[in-house]
């Protein structure tokens, strides 16, 4: 059952507020399970062992390259089974960003599928 | 048939082949594009070019991140008698301000009137302020059902392509290459004392196309061959090394190539289950050039895909630069390492080998000069250097740029009687030539150049900072990647980690780079000339001589 969500979740606070209370999304993930894995995806790929808060900006706070986001970007289209379109990235910097991202992108696939 | 002397004609032949290319977009869907169809396909838009009002050797600039897009765009300016002017699409994660800024800049040291940008990123370039005089196209607006008969003559001697050489300066540098030039060094490259490509040689490159060596050394030297090619886009790759060695496997590569930074992407990304359903048996020609080549990364790669069937014998190392169309030469005879004495090296510029066990550096040869090109090394007094002896190349011959675009000092700085300073540094040994580094300042990372002035002024206008000055150098440590340094000269208040921190951050939001150390020194300690110039390589010098620093204190990474 599609959830209803904005088009664009694409703030932290409103994040925080989706994510407060656990809420399945479709079979078998929610919306805070998605958050805390692309978080660890984030620790992953930035290959260093440390605390990523949602604020972090992947360029100028967790130290991320070009390479590196795209590497980051490889690993959230496997893991939640999405399409990332060519400019989403342009838009954005934070991991907070990303999470509400995937959560968009994923709840439009379930939609759509 | 008589040999094909311009880019259009180059096409036209190849069009008789019967072969294709496969595109393969960032999400990786695939499509075929024969060269019969690209041929129709451009010579269609290229009379809608020329509806618009584009001339006979008129610079169109196009932005496109989608491969198809991009060679389609590309083709039809080439049909309609146009130079394209390939830049660089938008990057990722929110560094939109430095694509406009860096657009706008290129847009108009190019003198293009007009830009086509593909649907999905058009708005963005409106976005950057073009100046009224130039006119933004859609790629999909191209094509009214008129069509040429044939591409718009052109002199072999006219410009035929004007490729910018840095991802940001502050006098952009475009380097015009005529259709002999390009034609020339891709028939130096597919030849006989080159890689003997064939038409039935197949190409795998996820290579950028607003860059020479995807432009011209994998999409143009398969239409000249008329060979087909599997042209990826660079995000598949950077998304998925395994992307890449899934296209050669899959369609049985012959030909590929890729900076060094992507071998080791492959033996660090690519896992162990992934391998197993590769078979790279085919790939004959595994090219590696555009940054430093380290031995490491080659034995690394040969090691970990030798169950796939690579063989460690196709590697061929090359050197090439954009002033000199692209390939320089390249060792086809596999990897030639030469260890020698890295002290002997760096003090008194000779290369002696050393004995197995003793402490050396490896360097890999590059082969020689193409038939028909000079290759030279040379002293400070510009005299010829004999083997072993380090010095400046310099390239003469038909593959040399006409010149850069609109900026004679430049121009003459790079080319005296017809040779070609490279910047580069080398040696001869064996007929094969060594690269060892660069006079010039450029800094190179992930085949990106980067030049100093640039990142200097990005920390110069850090709020708050106001340091006294500035100096941004890279060391390039042999057989591996450059290390980049600042030093500022900050007041005793203001050394604090958050004047490092806002450094990195800042170089890395606007320039991508990451910085390796971070100098924080008193006023007065970098080295400048009497009229207050900063000297990049005294500066440089004295750091690694540990003279530099007296009460600085540092980061690293």
């Amino acid at each position: 059952m599609p959830l209803v969500v904005p088009a664009v979740a694409s703030d932290v606070t409103l994040l925080a507020t989706l994510t407060d209370v656990p809420r399945p999304l479709a079979s078998d993930i929610s919306l805070d399970d998605v958050t805390r894995e692309v978080v660890a995806l984030v620790v992953q790929v930035s290959g260093k062992p440390t605390q990523v808060a949602l604020e972090a900006e992947l360029l100028a706070d967790l130290g991320f390259d070009s390479l590196r986001v795209l590497e980051l970007v490889g690993e959230l289209e496997d893991r939640f089974r999405i399409a990332v379109p060519l400019n989403t990235l342009t838009h954005i910097k934070t991991v907070g960003q990303i999470a509400a991202e995937v959560q968009r992108l994923i709840v439009d696939r379930e939609s759509a599928g | 048939m008589t040999e094909p002397l311009t880019l259009g004609e180059t096409l036209l032949a190849a069009s008789r082949s019967g072969h294709k290319l496969e595109i393969i977009e960032h999400d990786g869907s695939a499509t075929s594009l024969s060269y019969a169809d690209l041929t129709a396909e451009a010579l269609s838009a290229g009379a809608a070019f020329a509806a618009e009002g584009v001339q006979p050797g008129a610079h169109v600039v196009i932005l496109a991140p989608e491969v198809g897009a991009f060679i389609r765009s590309f083709f039809a300016i080439v049909m309609a008698g146009g130079v394209p002017v390939p830049l660089p699409p938008p990057g990722q994660a929110g560094d939109l301000g430095t694509f406009g800024r860096h657009s706008q800049q290129l847009i108009l040291a190019s003198r293009a009137s007009v830009v086509v940008a593909t649907p999905e990123i058009v708005d963005l370039v409106a976005d950057i302020g073009l100046p009224p005089h130039v006119r933004l196209i859609p790629t999909n607006g191209l094509g009214d059902g008129r069509s040429l008969s044939a591409p718009i003559t052109c002199a072999p001697d006219a410009p035929a392509l004007l490729q910018f050489t840095s991802g940001s300066t502050a006098v952009p540098k475009g380097v015009v290459l005529t259709h002999r030039n390009l034609l020339t060094n891709i028939g130096a490259i597919a030849g006989p004392v080159g890689l003997r490509l064939t038409p039935s040689d197949m190409g795998v490159s996820w290579l950028p196309l607003y860059h020479d060596m995807g432009l011209i050394g994998m999409l143009l030297t398969a239409v000249y061959r008329g060979s087909p090619a599997v042209i990826m886009s660079p995000t598949l790759f950077l998304k998925r090394p395994t992307s890449w060695l899934e296209a050669i496997s899959t369609h049985r590569a012959t030909v590929s190539f890729a900076p060094n930074f992507a071998y080791e992407l492959c033996v660090r990304r690519v896992k162990a289950a992934q391998i197993a359903s590769l078979d790279l048996s085919s790939w004959r020609v595994a090219g590696c050039g555009a940054e430093p080549i380290r031995p490491e990364t080659l034995s690394a790669f040969a090691e970990r895909f030798q169950v796939a069937g690579f063989r460690a014998s196709s590697f061929v190392p090359s050197y090439g630069l954009a002033e000199h169309s692209l390939a320089v030469s390249m060792s086809t005879r596999g990897v030639v390492v030469d260890r020698v004495d890295p002290l002997r090296l760096g003090r008194d510029s000779v290369a002696v080998p050393v004995n197995n066990g003793s402490a050396g550096v490896s360097l890999i040869g590059c082969g020689t000069a193409f038939p028909g090109h000079e290759l030279q090394i040379a002293g400070e007094d510009r005299r010829p250097l004999t083997d072993r002896h380090v010095g400046r190349i310099f390239v003469r011959g038909p593959s040399v740029m006409a010149g850069y675009f609109e900026n004679d000092a430049a121009t003459q700085e790079a080319l005296a009687e017809g040779w070609l300073d490279t910047g580069d540094l080398g040696y001869m040994a064996d007929g094969s030539l060594f690269v060892c580094g660069r006079t010039k300042d450029v800094i190179i990372r992930h085949g990106r150049k980067y030049h100093p002035p640039d990142l200097e002024s990005v920390i110069r206008a850090i709020d708050g900072l106001r340091p006294s000055g500035v100096v941004v150098f890279g060391i390039h440590r042999v057989g591996s990647a450059d290390e980049v340094v600042a030093v500022l000269e900050a007041r005793a208040s203001a050394t604090s980690d958050e004047v490092v921190d806002s450094v990195r951050r800042r170089v890395r939001e606007t320039a991508g780079l990451e910085l390796d150390r971070v100098v924080v020194t008193p006023p007065g300690t970098i080295p400048r000339t009497t009229s207050g110039k900063v000297r990049r390589a005294e500066a440089r010098a004295r750091l690694q001589a540990g003279t530099l620093l007296s009460g600085g204190r540092e980061t690293r990474s």
